[in-house]
């Protein structure tokens, strides 16, 4: 009796306690946009200001959605980040060397990159080995391919992209907005009614809780591991020749994801897969925008800008962790 | 004929006034030597006291924390306070890839000139391009050459690597009449060749270490971190190889040189090792303040001086006034540390 009381008392603090965790991601961007409009009135609160914070977040928005996507499978892809510098190394070699055509270079360049999100869902899937470790594997073989590259096709740590049709594509606008915000938007919403209003979402959403349990339901457990993985490797690709046609380079350590980045993840996915919610993820891709951006337009010193951000990606992970707490409890 | 000399004698002393308040009307190389305190810089653009315009110049670090881009910091501000300019600053903390976006953040305070440093043509070019795009002035801090820019601005890196070149091989040679007497010797360059500053630094240095020592190809490597390697492994690698030798190293910067310096000590071999750095900040100096066996010294960049130096160079640009390139000359070794340590860092 005394035990179900304490039950039904603690029941409504405990739901009031989720909400607000669940929500925390949305209060902490509002109060992030108001702390910098206020320290720094002239240069962060323009129109300027804003579409930067949202270009800045773009490309990492678009390969952290696809991130999502592999968390809710319970796919942790590790070979991302060099599997997408792979990606823009071919395509350096095939547009920039070869003068292949822009769309045939990026098809090739997509389809290398493909390769290796197959190679990693093959290994994961048929080998059973964990996509930790795979991946791991993986992304190291796609950084020695990066250097094979270099060392055939370029000099010493970087190749050149400087044609002038991927800068015009590049620099596009659409609506007055440069085209990776929009693509963002783009992917963010496909992604939003993928998982949440189509099968192929909830088959993610079930391997992800229980792949064995979704295997006995009829799910098709590697048509799932091999969806989210090749499409990772594929945005990741994608975005990272994006960043050289901007910077007009590209090198085998290029990155589209800051460490901070990574932390928008777990505003919107747990790392033990299974739930998660992709619209939350972009409200922390834009959090940790505004962050990295509004930190850097301060110029404080760099003690304290690391402090803001580990404190904030620490924060994401307990905001995650309690929640879990509370939810299974 | 009195009204005559007259005029004649007001005209002359007009024309000696306006030239006199000319004069009075521009910073001199002593009053520039004086406003930049311990560091004393050489003036590169002799600039009016009072600017056209209150010019407005913005700067994307590269990363604040790194002790040679946080002096230039520091220097920008001074500088840009004593002439009567203003200075915007954003700092990419070492994550290259948020430079364009800081660019567009920045354009916001519509600046009459921009510049970045210490960074590869991955990080530049696209700055510079969208700039030359904006009609807006770019010159980076020691980024080399860039087609998209008419303004180079740094060390002047053939010179320095020379220079550090012919201040190893003294070292090298004092070793030489002693404990390394009949050894086979080796040059190492650390380097990234795909970045045009690493590889005339560098470059200029194993050429004239090279003729300095008539050595041959095969006793001059290169350790390329930008191929993947580490400057420790390249090391270590090249130690294994050569169990006998020794060998004298430049980096293309000090932080290159003292993952070398730190893998040779690692595997027992510090004595087999002597490098000249090149930049010399403060880490440096407080490194060759303990005189280790291998580190004879280093070609200081004065990154004071280089800060201060980009603002000046930036108004003469915009003044349309000349403009000096940036030099340094000066080698601090393990027989004068102790002065220069006193000079930049006694409180």
């Amino acid at each position: 009796m005394t035990t179900s009381t304490i039950k039904i008392a603690k029941a409504p603090s405990s739901r009031w306690l989720i909400w607000l965790l669940e929500n925390a991601i949305f209060v902490a961007l509002a109060l992030a946009i108001v702390v910098f409009s206020l320290a720094s009135p002239d240069n962060f609160f323009t129109t300027t200001t804003f579409i930067a914070v949202l270009r800045f977040a773009s490309l990492g928005g678009i390969l952290v959605a696809f991130f999502t996507c592999a968390m809710i499978a319970g796919q942790l892809d590790l070979s991302a980040l060099t599997v997408g510098a792979l990606g823009a190394m071919a395509f350096a070699v095939c547009f920039q060397v070869l003068q292949l055509p822009l769309l045939l270079a990026l098809i090739i360049a997509l389809g290398v990159a493909a390769l290796f999100g197959a190679l990693n869902s093959h290994l994961i899937y048929q080998v059973q080995i964990p996509s930790l470790v795979t991946t791991l594997a993986v992304g190291t073989l796609a950084y020695g391919v990066s250097y094979l590259l270099l060392d055939a096709f370029g000099t010493s740590n970087i190749m050149r992209l400087s044609r002038p049709p991927l800068r015009s594509l590049i620099n596009t606008e659409v609506l007055g907005l440069p085209i990776s915000i929009v693509l963002m938007f783009i992917c963010y919403f496909v992604l939003y009614i993928v998982l949440n209003h189509t099968k192929l979402g909830s088959h993610i959403y079930a391997v992800g809780a229980n792949a064995n349990a979704a295997r006995l339901n009829g799910v098709r457990v590697s048509s799932v591991i091999y969806f989210v993985l090749i499409s990772t490797a594929m945005a990741a690709g994608f975005t990272t020749i994006m960043l050289g046609g901007r910077q007009l380079a590209v090198t085998p350590l290029m990155t589209v994801i800051s460490a901070p980045l990574v932390a928008s993840l777990f505003a919107g996915v747990s790392l033990s897969g299974g739930s998660g919610r992709i619209e939350r993820t972009l409200v922390g891709v834009l959090f940790f925008a505004v962050l990295g951006i509004g930190l850097s337009i301060l110029a404080l010193p760099s003690w304290v800008r690391f402090s803001v951000e580990g404190l904030a990606f620490i924060l994401a992970l307990l905001t995650d962790s309690i929640r879990n707490h509370l939810e299974t409890r | 004929m009195i009204s005559r000399k007259i005029a004649i004698a007001f005209a002359v002393s007009s024309c000696l006034a306006v030239a006199a308040y000319a004069q009075s009307g521009r910073w001199t190389a002593a009053e520039v030597k004086t406003a930049s305190g311990r560091e004393g810089c050489q003036q590169l653009a002799v600039l009016p006291k009072r600017l056209t315009r209150p010019w407005k110049l913005s700067f994307i670090s590269p990363n604040k924390g790194h002790p040679f881009f946080g002096v230039w910091s520091g220097a920008m501000k001074d500088a840009a306070k004593f002439y009567g300019a203003s200075i915007a600053e954003t700092d990419a903390a070492g994550d290259y890839s948020k430079v364009p976006d800081l660019l567009e953040t920045m354009l916001a305070a519509k600046p009459n000139f921009v510049g970045t440093g210490g960074t590869g043509p991955d990080v530049t070019d696209g700055v510079a391009a969208r700039l030359q795009d904006l009609k807006i002035p770019f010159m980076g801090i020691d980024t080399g050459p860039n087609e998209y820019s008419p303004y180079v601005y740094g060390i002047p890196d053939n010179f320095a690597g020379k220079l550090g070149a012919e201040t190893l091989a003294k070292g090298v040679q004092a070793r030489q009449a002693a404990d390394w007497k009949g050894k086979e010797l080796f040059f190492i360059e650390f380097t990234i060749k795909g970045f045009p500053v690493c590889a005339n630094r560098t470059g200029a240095s194993a050429k004239a270490f090279k003729s300095a020592f008539k050595l041959d190809d095969k006793h001059v490597l290169t350790v390329d971190v930008g191929t993947g390697i580490s400057g420790a492994d390249g090391m270590k690698a090249i130690l294994a190889a050569n169990k006998n030798a020794v060998f004298a190293f430049i980096p293309c910067w000090d932080g290159l040189g003292f993952d070398g310096y730190n893998a040779a000590k690692d595997a027992g071999r510090e004595k087999d090792v002597m490098m000249v750095t090149l930049g010399g900040d403060k880490p440096s100096a407080d490194l060759l303040m303990t005189k280790p066996v291998g580190y004879y010294g280093y070609v200081e960049f004065q990154p004071y001086c280089e800060g201060w130096g980009w603002v000046e160079s930036a108004l003469g640009i915009l003044q349309g006034v000349p403009i000096q390139p940036y030099q340094t000359r000066r080698v601090t070794t393990q027989a004068n540390i102790e002065t220069r340590y006193k000079e930049l860092y006694a409180k």
